[in-house]
């Protein structure tokens, strides 16, 4: 029992660092940018919060550094794709070259290095005293508690504002949503930087909030999952909790067989994940369409094109 | 405020072409130089050590030929799957996987006359990638899962592979992560130039037998038609399914040459660090080239410089070993941002 409260315990910690990223991508493709770069933006934002973290000793400055350069790149991703028509799949795989490339560069002095704040756990009073799931969901800190929140002001906006359903015309039907008056590219151009944003924090959550280090390529295809967790999700940032926190309690069963050393050899246990999300993939596969993926994803839009 | 006006040109001439291609690696190493300031180094005495160490004696030649046979295969190995539109991102795992086939031959097999046993050796490599590559392809086929990211997370999965033999069964007597050394008659000749090994031949070869197959038969013309059009080519009649699958399977095997290449003519062993990325790197080499053989050799030559000057700019400069992946990186970027010069003119007008 207390095994599994621990395994529970620890799929929510682990589970967050994919579900800010999740929402991250999921604001992207809904206006019908495909980011690619997750694994890039992650990395990028584990190494400078930690850096950040580091250097200056505030938490809140670390965040704020990952979320600032995870702008920077979406920036760069949206200016490629949409200002200069780039193959949206081609710019996603450069941007996670870039930044595992540059992560690893400037972060070679902060291997090895520890932390001498962390964030702290908040035990939120009478929740916290809920018998087992009191301690499985209230004793994080607190990037967790914003994580529960998180998806549910996105899917708020998303359906209930009218820059909801400017975001989710545009990746449905961009040229339509020009002549309703909306500006599409400028759209785009935000949803790349706000998904930036939170993929960048995921990043930081994972480096300064989870593990307390800095490793190069810690996140270890997280980005990739994250990905493949957005089709899981279909596109709807609440489904996105559920995905999130099943692939980090899967990924903890794994460590957890480890301690058994039963069935599998310890290094393949390793591949739980990876093999876990393609099962994923097989899975809404065969349960049917998805209905939200939208419309446009993946293409390129140029405004001047309904001109001829 | 400027507006930007794009026109759609009829075609790009093959200088045009090759000008704003040469301005965009011109551009990408002014970005790489930026880079390279920020860790204090000059960046102009980098680029001539990057030259210099890759070009400036034979030996520098000769690695640099080394590390373009790999490219040569990874980027055969994306460029024909990119013919029909398909992203073969997994030609890193299926390198490991060939690899890690190959070798449990040389550590269970019989010894064979070295004709014979490295002829074994290369088509357990193929058959490995292939192996490898089947298992997106039939998710693709199946249950049309996107293959970009599921041959992405194989690699993590191969590699776990190979890790699982070589700190299992295969580890080594002092307890590290690598097979014994392969016996001579697993391995590829040298051609007297370097450590320039047989398998650059195949790859050569294999060069010729795809720019063929591609442009000058039947089943090449299927290939680029599904490429350019699924509809045209659902109308022409083509199995699409099929077409994909076997593409899928030479993707694959063509990786999976790379990685024997690695274990049999290199390193004369498996371990953790065969492949530097050759399989991602294939990418960009397929994307320069535009998937033709031809020029592939090309670009893997031009990648295998940058990646040989990366790696003496680690030992002389003290940068680390990530600038070779940032510079590719770049490279990727600039040409990538350049295509949109070669199909539009772009035209700024002021607006009022």
């Amino acid at each position: 029992m207390t095994d599994i409260i621990t395994i529970l315990y620890a799929a929510v910690a682990s589970g967050t660092i994919i579900l800010y990223a999740t929402i991250g991508e999921i604001i992207t493709e809904r206006s019908g940018i495909l980011n690619l770069g997750v694994e890039g933006i992650m990395l990028m934002g584990a190494f400078f919060g930690f850096y950040v973290a580091y250097t200056t000793e505030s938490l809140i400055l670390a965040i704020l550094g990952a979320a600032l350069i995870g702008a920077v790149m979406g920036l760069i991703h949206a200016f490629m794709t949409i200002t200069l028509q780039a193959n949206q799949v081609v710019s996603g795989l450069a941007l996670t070259m870039f930044g595992s490339g540059a992560s690893a560069f400037f972060g070679i002095n902060m291997v090895g290095k520890t932390l001498t704040t962390s964030f702290q756990k908040i035990q939120i009073p009478i929740l916290s005293k809920i018998p087992v799931a009191g301690h499985i969901l209230f004793n994080h800190n607190i990037l967790v508690y914003l994580a529960f929140i998180l998806p549910v002001i996105i899917w708020y906006i998303f359906n209930r504002t009218r820059w909801g359903l400017a975001l989710r015309s545009s990746g449905e039907e961009p040229l339509s949503s020009e002549i309703m008056g909306i500006k599409v590219i400028k759209v785009r151009y935000i949803a790349t930087i706000v998904g930036g944003i939170f993929i960048g924090i995921s990043g930081a959550y994972l480096s300064v909030g989870y593990s307390k280090l800095w490793v190069e390529g810690m996140t270890a295809g997280r980005g990739w999952i994250t990905i493949a967790l957005v089709i899981f999700a279909n596109w709807n940032p609440l489904i996105a909790y559920g995905g999130a926190y099943l692939f980090g309690g899967l990924t903890q069963l794994g460590l957890n067989l480890q301690k058994f050393d039963i069935i599998f050899p310890i290094i393949l246990l390793k591949s739980i994940p990876y093999v876990f999300t393609i099962l994923f993939l097989l899975f809404i596969s065969l349960k049917g369409k998805r209905s939200n993926l939208p419309k446009a994803l993946g293409l390129s839009y140029y405004r001047e094109s309904r001109g001829g | 405020m400027y507006k930007i006006i794009l026109e759609q040109k009829e075609r790009v001439s093959k200088k045009e072409d090759l000008i704003i291609t040469l301005a965009a690696i011109g551009i990408a190493f002014v970005l790489v130089g930026i880079f390279i300031a920020f860790n204090g180094v000059n960046p102009f005495v980098a680029l001539w050590k990057v030259m210099y160490s890759s070009l400036g004696s034979s030996y520098g030649i000769s690695e640099t030929l080394v590390k373009s046979i790999p490219l040569i295969f990874t980027g055969l190995s994306v460029a024909i799957a990119l013919n029909s539109k398909l992203w073969n991102i997994g030609a890193e795992g299926q390198l490991f996987f060939g690899a890690t086939l190959a070798t449990a031959f040389v550590i269970y097999g019989p010894i064979l006359p070295k004709p014979l046993e490295l002829t074994v050796l290369v088509i357990l490599g193929a058959i490995g990638g292939a192996i490898w590559a089947s298992i997106p392809a039939l998710l693709k086929i199946k249950f049309k899962m996107n293959e970009v990211i599921s041959t992405l997370l194989l690699n993590y999965v191969a590699i776990n592979i190979a890790d699982y033999f070589l700190f299992g069964p295969w580890k080594g007597k002092d307890n590290f992560p690598y097979t014994p050394e392969f016996p001579p008659e697993a391995r590829f000749s040298r051609l007297g130039f370097g450590r320039v090994h047989s398998a650059l031949i195949i790859a050569l070869v294999l060069v010729v037998i795809l720019y063929i197959l591609i442009y000058y038969t039947k089943a090449g013309y299927k290939l680029r038609l599904t490429g350019s059009s699924l509809k045209a080519a659902k109308y022409a009649g083509i199995n699409i399914k099929k077409m994909m699958f076997m593409v899928f399977l030479l993707s694959g095997a063509l990786a999976g040459l790379a990685g024997v290449s690695q274990v049999s003519g290199i390193e004369y062993k498996l371990h953790q660090h065969i492949s530097t990325g050759y399989g991602y790197t294939g990418i960009i080499v397929a994307w320069l080239a535009r998937t033709n053989p031809f020029i592939i050799v090309i670009f893997a030559i031009f990648l295998s410089i940058l990646l040989k000057g990366a790696d003496s700019l680690q030992i002389a400069m003290h940068l680390p070993a990530a600038v070779g992946v940032v510079m590719q990186a770049l490279i990727l970027f600039a040409i990538l941002g350049s295509e949109l010069f070669k199909n539009y003119n772009v035209k700024f007008i002021r607006r009022r």
